[in-house]
């Protein structure tokens, strides 16, 4: 029983920081790069992704026994843009700014490889609860990497936070952080920082792997 | 029919049928229920653009809706209680986006301010010709004479078709003026 509530929370926080899809699966980087010049949309898109990415992980868990292997793929692809549509019916409904300022990369959520990816390999193999816990852990992770990463890119190209100002306007702002090669070279030391910190983790802490929960489930088998 | 007849072919024809029927009902569904809300908010921006352009007028509740205009590509126009007028057009410009317009002219026909939303222009190069700055050069203008882009005002370098659909929309604008005066 201990175990099996261990592999829960491993589920859940396997997408933090071990898997992380942006900086560890390296999944899903254009909208990440495209939305982060401001804290404001980066939450959007990390609130919108995460919906989907819960919705579309339990539909897909429940119907992965009546969905056929050879129409897996244009199945998935319904189901996720069902669900980006809603959310971006909603949007455009009630947050007209949120839905101007991601523009494209709303509707792109649902080529979005983090999403298809989730499904195919974790929601079409395991049971709701699971799957549902995958998709919240993943988009905790994906949220925090990107308003992580449009913190840096507003803060030191803008000079605000959420559109508050939090540099003095005396302080020169780096342009280049809110262009593309800026978001690049956040991007980049995110990823060694993740890195870095997952080193820390895995010395202090015993965790089990993704791998280690198969293996468990297995052996209770 | 036989059971391997019905795995490989039938079962995920029905299968992916179904899944799409049940998602477009729903988005069906709360399309309904969005669409309102939505052409409610569209209005609710236009009027707020009208009352931009027209700096005698502070108020959107004292326009008064103008029709009976036959100028193509005109979406809408209003006229408030001073003789000022403003006057809604839309032009395709890059990849078939629309361009929108919002003119005001003042009881003379001098120009008093436009709007542009030129978000569905490709974004840092044609949705520049929606810049305050570069729109400023068409304040004040006569309003009566149709203009000749690069001849009467520039283009914005580097956007030439959003640019010509900006200028087309401009002119719609005047032609509908023109008419209504």
């Amino acid at each position: 029983m201990a175990s099996e509530k261990n592999s829960k929370v491993s589920i859940l926080t396997n997408g933090i920081i071990k898997e992380n899809p942006v900086l560890r699966l390296v999944l899903g980087t254009c909208s990440c790069l495209a939305v982060t010049t401001a804290v404001s949309s980066a939450l959007g898109m990390g609130a919108a992704f995460t919906f989907v990415l819960v919705c579309a992980n339990i539909l897909i868990s429940l119907l992965r026994n009546v969905i056929p292997a050879k129409v897996h793929l244009p199945c998935y692809i319904v189901i996720i843009a069902g669900f980006v549509t809603i959310v971006q019916m909603f949007m455009h409904a009630y947050m007209v700014s949120l839905y101007n300022a991601l523009g494209v990369f709303l509707p792109l959520i649902v080529v979005n490889c983090i999403i298809l990816g989730r499904a195919e390999m974790f929601a079409c193999k395991n049971n709701v609860v699971d799957s549902a816990l995958d998709g919240i852990g993943m988009g905790i992770g994906y949220t925090l990497t990107v308003v992580l990463m449009a913190t840096f890119r507003e803060v030191l190209g803008s000079g605000t936070w959420l559109g508050f100002q939090v540099l003095p306007e005396s302080f020169a702002k780096i342009s280049i952080m809110t262009q593309a090669p800026g978001a690049f070279f956040c991007y980049g030391v995110l990823m060694a920082g993740c890195v870095w910190l997952e080193g820390k983790l895995d010395a202090r802490i015993e965790r089990k792997s993704c791998c280690d929960i198969d293996n468990l489930k297995k052996e209770a088998e | 029919m036989n059971k391997t007849t019905w795995e490989s072919t039938v079962k995920p024809v029905v299968v992916l049928s179904v899944i799409s029927l049940v998602v477009s009902l729903l988005l069906a569904v709360v399309n309904s229920m969005t669409a309102p809300v939505i052409a409610e908010n569209e209005r609710a921006a236009t009027l707020a653009a009208y009352v931009d352009v027209m700096p005698s007028v502070s108020d959107a509740n004292t326009l008064e809706e103008v029709s009976g205009y036959t100028t193509a590509n005109v979406s809408g126009a209003v006229k408030a209680e001073d003789g000022s007028m403003a006057i809604k057009a839309g032009e395709s410009g890059f990849d078939g986006g629309v361009l929108t317009v919002i003119m005001g002219f003042d009881t003379e026909g001098k120009v008093t301010g436009i709007w542009v939303d030129a978000s569905t222009q490709t974004s840092g190069i044609g949705s520049n010709v929606a810049k305050a700055d570069y729109l400023a050069q068409f304040n004040g203008m006569d309003g009566t004479q149709n203009i000749v882009m690069n001849q009467d005002f520039d283009a914005y370098s580097g956007a030439t078709i959003s640019s010509t659909a900006l200028f087309a929309a401009i002119n719609d604008c005047i032609s509908c003026y023109n008419e209504l005066a």
